[in-house]
């Protein structure tokens, strides 16, 4: 779980990233707005992130925004760590797109237990996309089978895309995750086999 | 004794020793940035009122007060609260009555730093 923070006060960063990381975070840490917003836009992006509501360059709630209209990152956790704690900036903060705020100086309890509801979002976001994406490979593959196939109606052979003829169960094992196993119905034991196996008889 | 009075007026110190999670360490880095970086913000700060430019106090004073907030010094913090306020008001007719109160008092703060940092080494 990587946790990246943005604060402009060299002090607040220090204490930090030391606590994250004794909590087993692993954290990048960034002096302003701007340096965040590069992070963000590279190949390792974050699982959550800590702003800091008043930085130079490009403040908490402008990044804020930013990250909510990013497709690739706009579901990022963030929370947003001010000194403010008036109701009035809290809500602002929300409505600008955070998803939870900590107050500075921060007491460690709620600071741990404010990641910590964090972290279990972003790890049920997490399963619930793989979840979706496996969903999105099944419905491809039943989307496979919704097509009218071409059939002969002498020897059920199907046609293919390629114009060839081919055998019903060399099709369906080529489009379905199904291998055939042959044997004989009763109705064909009868109808087929028994006549067969009685000629063989009076033949020898 | 004395001493030690001297550092609990400035600094709460069982509040900055939970802070840290009891990281002696960690403390001693924190003041040792904090001592780098707040001359710059005092001298903006300072420029800020010379030059009645309200937003950069306000800012600046703003920075310093989360910085000292970490280190439990209340008296700094409440300094630096009030030119906050004055510079997001708009309003600097104090400002320079509070900034030389500012300077006391953060020399106050950097004197309990060394009596923290002497403890440390004894």
């Amino acid at each position: 779980m990587t946790i990246l923070i943005a604060e402009d006060d060299p002090v607040t960063r220090k204490i930090l990233k030391s606590i994250l990381s004794n909590w087993g975070y692993d954290v990048i840490v960034t002096c302003d707005g701007n340096e965040a917003w590069q992070v963000l836009q590279s190949d390792n992006v974050p699982n959550l992130a800590i702003l800091d509501w008043i930085m130079p360059s490009m403040d908490g709630i402008e990044l804020c925004q930013k990250i909510r209209k990013t497709p690739n990152i706009q579901s990022l956790y963030t929370i947003l760590l001010t000194i403010k704690g008036q109701k009035k900036d809290i809500i602002e903060g929300l409505r600008f797109g955070a998803d939870d705020y900590i107050t500075k100086p921060f007491n460690r309890g709620e600071l741990k237990a404010r990641i910590q509801a964090g972290v279990r979002i972003v790890e049920l976001q997490t399963s619930l996309a793989s979840r979706v994406r496996e969903l999105e490979d099944a419905l491809a593959n039943i989307k496979q089978l919704q097509v009218l196939l071409p059939i002969c109606s002498y020897c059920k052979k199907i046609r293919d895309d390629q114009n060839y003829w081919q055998k019903v169960e060399e099709y369906i094992s080529q489009h379905l995750e199904v291998r055939f196993s042959h044997g004989v119905c009763p109705e064909c034991y009868e109808k087929i086999v028994k006549p067969d196996l009685k000629k063989i008889s009076i033949r020898q | 004794m004395a001493i030690m009075q001297k550092l609990g007026e400035v600094i709460d110190k069982d509040e900055v020793m939970e802070r840290v999670d009891g990281d002696i360490e960690l403390l001693m880095e924190m003041i040792e940035l904090f001592i780098t970086d707040y001359p710059k913000l005092m001298s903006k700060i300072k420029n800020a009122i010379i030059q009645k430019d309200s937003r950069e106090l306000e800012r600046n004073a703003h920075t310093i007060k989360g910085s000292v907030g970490n280190f439990a010094a209340d008296s700094v913090y409440g300094i630096a609260l009030s030119l906050e306020i004055m510079g997001r008001n708009d309003d600097m007719t104090d400002a320079e009555e509070a900034y030389a109160k500012l300077e006391r008092e953060m020399e106050r703060l950097i004197q309990a730093f060394d009596i923290l940092r002497k403890e440390v080494d004894l």
